[in-house]
């Protein structure tokens, strides 16, 4: 039962990420690759004020959204100028820089050697320790995610991102001042990741840079894509269906290292499959192709 | 000082050599390829089958392992991204299918040799030889020399040959170039195993100098695109030069630094190209956006 909970949790971690990726790709239109450096950035913000300065957990899920708010702007003001490829050859740069950060900065992040000891969450007074009291947090956590997606891209604030997807030079025409749209999209996208990274810190207990790499963010952009981006329950389901299938690999009794490579190898073809078949998703609305 | 400067110089030759093949293919296809950088893994991994593995002599192993990377290079196209673009897909489709198709090789070749680092070099190490008090292995200067051989051939092929005029008219405006009959097909094709062979001539120099690994084709990949980006997108020479101030400001990076910090420097880089000359040293305005 442990087990199952553990799974869950993971599947509620990666529905945060997966649902806060699809406001940029999605509703936005922008693909971006660096997700995975700022769900590493919210990890190791909420675990560095955790473990150094005794911060709660709250205050750490806060500072690491401030900062990834904050770090966003860095990428984005430069970056959202560029259109298509080049965007995402400027998210990938950022998001190998953030990792080198990550690995490299020994007297800060303890690079490779990762930050163990980092406490359970406690709020005003709830002790989350057991997995059950885990998932409802987490869960908690993906509501807020998925509340804050879904009332941002049905107001008109959202309705202002979907005109920039399909067509920016008519919305510009309107009058919108696009930049500041897109830049807003991407700095709340990146704080709902940190949150996933907050969470994931205090769950694990111990982070190293190896969970945030491009492969992280990778699969990342699978969820969203396979479970079908632009949509109330894609990316949910995008998530919950690459989390459990190695889960479900490894229960038919496949070797746990024949089994990584197995999940891998099954999500990029899925990818390259829905690319060619059904490129918005399983139950997406928007298809990249058309 | 001068170390670093042969350091940067051999650095550079690998980033050439697969930023142009990239370059290349990314004009005349339209879309960013990540599967590039499989294809350096590819004929790393098949230069370790052939040289270490089978033992065959070595012209016969680089070749075959070349030959690796450009069917690859082929078969990729012919099963992937070929029928993906008879689906009327945009650029960002072919972008992902090819995210898609670099994690399913990789994880294959992981699969067939293991994760664990394979080296094709057998027998005593060679110390390498002095020149001008800078040590250099035979390896490194062979594979400097192939790179400088690669880009001024490529040189020549666009600049003078007819099927390079052809590739360049097609990279300009393929609709345009399809009416005044240039054959579409065998452009693609020649790119494609072009491209395909200039990678595959990285992944034999890394694999002999630094051993294979399923991911190794990654990170070269990456700096071989910002080598192409700082280069621009209208000369081979363009991206050579790219490639050299890169890996120069990536040896310098790291030698201030700390050699742990010479990607943050090269993307760091990157970044400020692309804020400030998206079309690179040498090249003209981008293309015109469409969005």
């Amino acid at each position: 039962m442990e087990y199952l909970t553990h799974i869950m949790i993971l599947a509620m971690i990666y529905a945060i990420l997966a649902i806060s990726l699809d406001l940029l790709v999605g509703r936005t239109g922008f693909l971006s690759i660096a997700h995975a450096a700022f769900y590493g950035l919210g990890a190791y913000t909420s675990a560095l004020l955790a473990v150094k300065c005794g911060a709660g957990f709250l205050v750490g899920v806060l500072a690491g959204m401030g900062f990834a708010c904050v770090v966003s702007f860095v990428v984005s003001l430069p970056s959202l100028r560029l259109h298509d490829d080049y965007f995402v050859i400027a998210t990938f740069g950022f998001q190998m820089i953030l990792f080198s950060i990550f690995n490299n900065w020994m007297n800060l992040t303890r690079g490779p050697l990762g930050i163990p000891g980092i406490p359970h969450p406690a709020i005003f007074g709830w002790q989350v320790n057991s997995h059950w009291d885990f998932l409802l947090l987490a869960g908690i956590f993906a509501a807020f995610a998925y509340f804050v997606v879904h009332r941002i891209s049905s107001s008109p604030f959202g309705r202002v991102l979907h005109a920039i997807r399909e067509d920016e030079v008519f919305a510009k025409a309107l009058g919108k001042n696009t930049l500041r749209f897109k830049v807003t999209a991407f700095a709340v996208s990146a704080a709902l990741a940190a949150t996933a990274g907050s969470l994931y810190a205090h769950y694990i207990s111990y982070i190293d840079p190896t969970s945030f790499t491009v492969m992280e963010s990778i699969l990342v952009i699978s969820m969203v894509i396979i479970g079908g981006a632009d949509s109330a329950w894609g990316p949910l389901i995008g998530a919950v269906v690459l989390v459990a299938l190695p889960e479900a690999l490894r229960l038919v009794g496949m070797p746990s290292s024949v089994a990584a490579n197995l999940r891998q190898i099954f999500y990029g073809a899925l990818l390259v499959v829905m690319m060619m078949f059904r490129s918005r998703g399983l139950v997406g609305r928007y298809s990249f192709g058309r | 000082m001068l170390q670093i400067l042969a350091n940067s110089l051999l650095a550079a030759s690998i980033y050439a050599l697969v930023g142009l093949g990239f370059g290349l293919a990314y004009q005349v296809t339209g879309f960013l390829n990540f599967a590039h950088g499989i294809l350096i893994t590819t004929a790393a991994y098949g230069l370790y089958l052939f040289r270490g593995v089978l033992g065959l002599p070595w012209p016969i192993s680089l070749a075959l392992a070349l030959m690796c990377s450009i069917t690859v290079s082929l078969l990729l196209y012919a099963c992937v991204f070929g029928p993906l673009r008879r689906f009327a897909s945009t650029p960002l489709t072919m972008l992902l299918a090819s995210l898609g198709t670099y994690v399913v090789v990789q994880n294959v070749l992981s699969l067939v040799f293991g994760d664990r680092i394979q080296t094709v070099q057998t027998g005593p190490v060679l110390e390498g030889v002095g020149l001008f008090g800078v040590r250099l292995t035979l390896v490194q200067m062979l594979t400097a020399l192939s790179a400088i051989v690669c880009v001024a051939l490529l040189h020549l092929m666009l600049q003078q040959s007819r099927i390079g005029r052809m590739i360049r008219a097609f990279a300009d405006n393929p609709e345009y170039a399809a009416i005044v009959g240039i054959p579409g097909r065998r452009v693609l094709l020649v790119v494609l195993a072009v491209s395909g062979g200039l990678a595959g001539v990285a992944g034999v120099a890394l694999a002999v100098d630094t051993g294979v690994t399923p991911g190794m084709g990654m990170h070269p990949f990456m700096i071989g695109v910002v080598a192409a980006v700082l280069g621009g997108n209208r000369s081979a020479w363009g991206v050579a030069l790219g490639a050299v101030l890169l890996s120069l400001a990536q040896n310098y990076g790291g030698w201030m630094f700390g050699s742990q910090w010479q990607d943050a420097v090269a993307f760091s880089i990157l970044l400020l190209f692309l804020l400030l000359r998206p079309q690179g040293f040498l090249g003209r305005a981008a293309h015109k956006v469409t969005v």
